[in-house]
């Protein structure tokens, strides 16, 4: 008897244990799962079916029939170029990725040193992760493109695009296009300090988290370094950036799922125009599902490059 | 036996923001330069290095806050204008004659202490929620193995990828027939439900982060918990919460701030009420003039995001430290 409940008790011990922790794990992700089961999934099918069928506006409300694929026909090749959208505002991002990675990663490794006010500093780098959301940054998309309307009204700048919100842009360019005696390289000049805006804007969180990376590297590194007689050009390639290099990973999700998803995205903007109207809603709902479907190719294709970069520790 | 005292080992910095700043702005006492050892120090290649790379620094820095702050203090400027400065062509930065027409213009418009007092209300309310489910699903994830925990993770980032517009018209009608007939569009019940259930704005990345952050922390905390006897909550409440202190500020700062300045969920389910967010267009209300127009905008948006910079002031301490203690690795 006793050699029987020997061999038993621990391999029965270990079976409760485990079943109580998937137990416990259920139950602190049971909000989610409610969500996910009541509200999102049905909202997805719904979205879905939506997307097969063609919608028509009665008095009584919505009626839905079937369709298959037309939806999604027209909307890759009907006359309303929703590709070409896609393809223009993706090939913007590709080249903004790596400049805010860049930009960030650098800036982090700056913000990570000792000199004065490095608080103030940290505290201002992060007030556009907080601004240059939502409704805040649709008012300045908006007063900037009138500063553009204004500025091609009374000077002849051409297309200086999407400035930033510099007080009185026109009186700015008109120094810049003074000082350089030169239309073509103000309008250069211009364009640059106006997209390092929008950059500085939208790299804050990956500012934030690649100096959180920094910070996790014990400072014995850094000395034992110093005291082999390493430059800090060796000391940048050869301990913070293979320590950081997993970050790299998920600023550039972020980045990629934050660039797509911006409300001023092109494709953004175009699908959202024709969801609010329900005559386009069916196509819409395709349309965005397609979206979907290339920002996932998207974030696996980034991630496939640049897991393959990431110098793991262990 | 000899009684530890955990106290006195550990300095507990008491002293306020001010005190601190105080004490470094003092002029440090003086004892001296030692010149053959500053000179052996700074007159170097490395040391002229140095200081080339600190003068770098100092540019790059202090043109890059030039350019956050700029916008902001033009539009404080901008809004304490009267309408003779605006076009007046002499007047270059600061207002000449100056008045709070515009403040107040704004204020009326926007219906602002309504709109503000409704506006926190449904921030604290979704941010709350949002960090309780993010405080639980992260731990959930970061500690238990569960079947199917990792599926439940991929679909939580995968919520993150699919834009909300596409879902926006199946929730609006979930929510105007709740449950077979309750109407529940333009009040609170939609963005606190979905936000208690995880599926508020963004709540996929405060999971993530939640999950790292307790995945970087020690397993021995919580086994000597079990061993003394709490339960999984209890070592959850007692032991990890204490510690996420700062993450948990840092979440809540986030959702709290993107919730405010939200659109595409605040404009769809609440159309009609009076919020921040959905006042804020109506700034430009019976003026037709672009230019007034457009100080009437920077104004409006000053005014919202008023609340969010102070809130961001006090709670700035927190918010950068919890970041850096995350132990976010890949």
């Amino acid at each position: 008897m006793s050699k029987v409940t020997i061999e038993k008790m621990p391999k029965r011990q270990r079976f409760s244990l485990e079943r109580k922790q998937n137990l416990y794990g259920y139950i602190f992700v049971l909000p989610i799962i409610i969500g996910f089961a009541c509200i999102y999934l049905p909202a997805v099918i719904q979205s879905l079916k939506y997307s097969f069928s063609s919608i028509e506006v009665t008095s009584e409300g919505f009626k839905t029939t079937f369709a298959g694929w037309q939806n999604y026909y027209e909307a890759l090749f009907g006359g309303e170029n929703f590709l070409r959208t896609v393809i223009e505002s993706t090939s913007g991002i590709i080249i903004q990725i790596p400049i805010i990675l860049i930009f960030a990663f650098f800036m982090a490794n700056i913000l990570n040193q000792n000199f004065l006010g490095k608080t103030a500093a940290r505290v201002i780098f992060f007030v556009p992760v907080i601004i240059s959301t939502g409704i805040i940054a649709e008012v300045e998309n908006m007063s900037s493109m009138m500063d553009v309307y204004q500025s091609a009204e009374k000077m002849e700048i051409g297309s200086a695009s999407g400035a930033s919100n510099i007080f009185n842009y026109a009186s700015f360019a008109n120094l810049i296009l003074q000082t350089l005696n030169n239309a073509d390289l103000a309008n250069i000049v211009l364009t640059a300090i106006e997209s390092l805006y929008s950059i500085i804007t939208s790299s804050g969180v990956q500012m934030l988290v690649f100096l959180s990376g920094l910070q996790g590297i014990s400072t014995s590194m850094y000395e034992a370094a110093q005291v082999e007689g390493a430059t800090g050009w060796e000391v940048f390639w050869k301990i913070s950036f293979p320590y950081v290099s997993p970050l790299i990973l998920v600023n550039a999700i972020y980045t990629v799922i934050d660039q797509f998803l911006k409300a001023d995205n092109l494709a953004v903007k175009f699908i959202a125009q024709r969801l609010a109207s329900p005559s386009t809603y069916a196509v819409a709902s395709s349309l965005s599902w397609v979206y979907t479907a290339v920002v996932l190719v998207f974030v696996g294709v980034v991630f496939l490059i640049i897991n393959r970069m990431v110098i793991y520790q262990d | 036996m000899k009684q530890i005292n955990f106290e006195s080992e550990v300095h507990v910095d008491n002293r306020n923001f001010i005190e601190k700043l105080l004490e470094k702005l003092a002029p440090k006492k003086f004892e001296g330069i030692d010149w053959d050892r500053w000179k052996r120090k700074n007159l170097t290649l490395a040391g002229f290095g140095r200081f080339c790379w600190a003068i770098v620094r100092a540019v790059l820095i202090i043109g890059i806050s030039f350019m956050i702050l700029y916008p902001f203090v033009v539009k404080i400027i901008v809004s304490f204008m009267s309408t003779n400065d605006l076009t007046d062509k002499t007047v270059m930065f600061f207002p000449r004659e100056g008045s709070t027409y515009f403040i107040q213009r704004a204020v009326m418009n926007m219906d602002y202490w309504t709109a503000l007092i409704n506006s926190i209300w449904l921030s604290l309310v979704v941010s709350i929620f949002q960090l309780i489910v993010s405080c639980l699903a992260g731990y959930g994830f970061a500690r238990f193995k569960f079947k199917g925990s990792n599926l439940l993770f991929v679909i939580v980032i995968v919520s993150l990828i699919i834009p909300p517009q596409t879902i926006m018209l199946p929730l609006y009608s979930t929510f105007r027939y709740f449950f077979g007939g309750l109407d529940l569009v333009n009040t609170l019940w939609p963005l606190a439900i979905m936000s208690a259930t995880g599926l508020g704005l963004k709540n996929g990345l405060y999971i993530y982060l939640m999950r790292q952050f307790f995945r970087g922390m020690p397993k021995e905390l919580e086994q000597s918990a079990y061993i003394d006897g709490a339960g999984p909550f209890k070592t959850f409440v007692l032991i990890m919460l204490p510690n996420a202190f700062n993450m948990m500020i840092t979440v809540f700062l986030f959702s709290f701030t993107w919730q405010w300045t939200d659109t595409t969920y605040n404009s769809m389910l609440m159309p009609n009420m009076t919020i921040l967010s959905n006042t804020l267009f109506n700034v430009v209300k019976g003026v037709e003039d672009v230019l007034q127009q457009q100080t009437l905008l920077d104004t409006g948006s000053l005014l919202m995001i008023a609340p969010l910079l102070i809130v961001f002031l006090f709670a700035q301490r927190y918010f950068v430290q919890g970041i850096e203690r995350s132990g976010l690795v890949g």
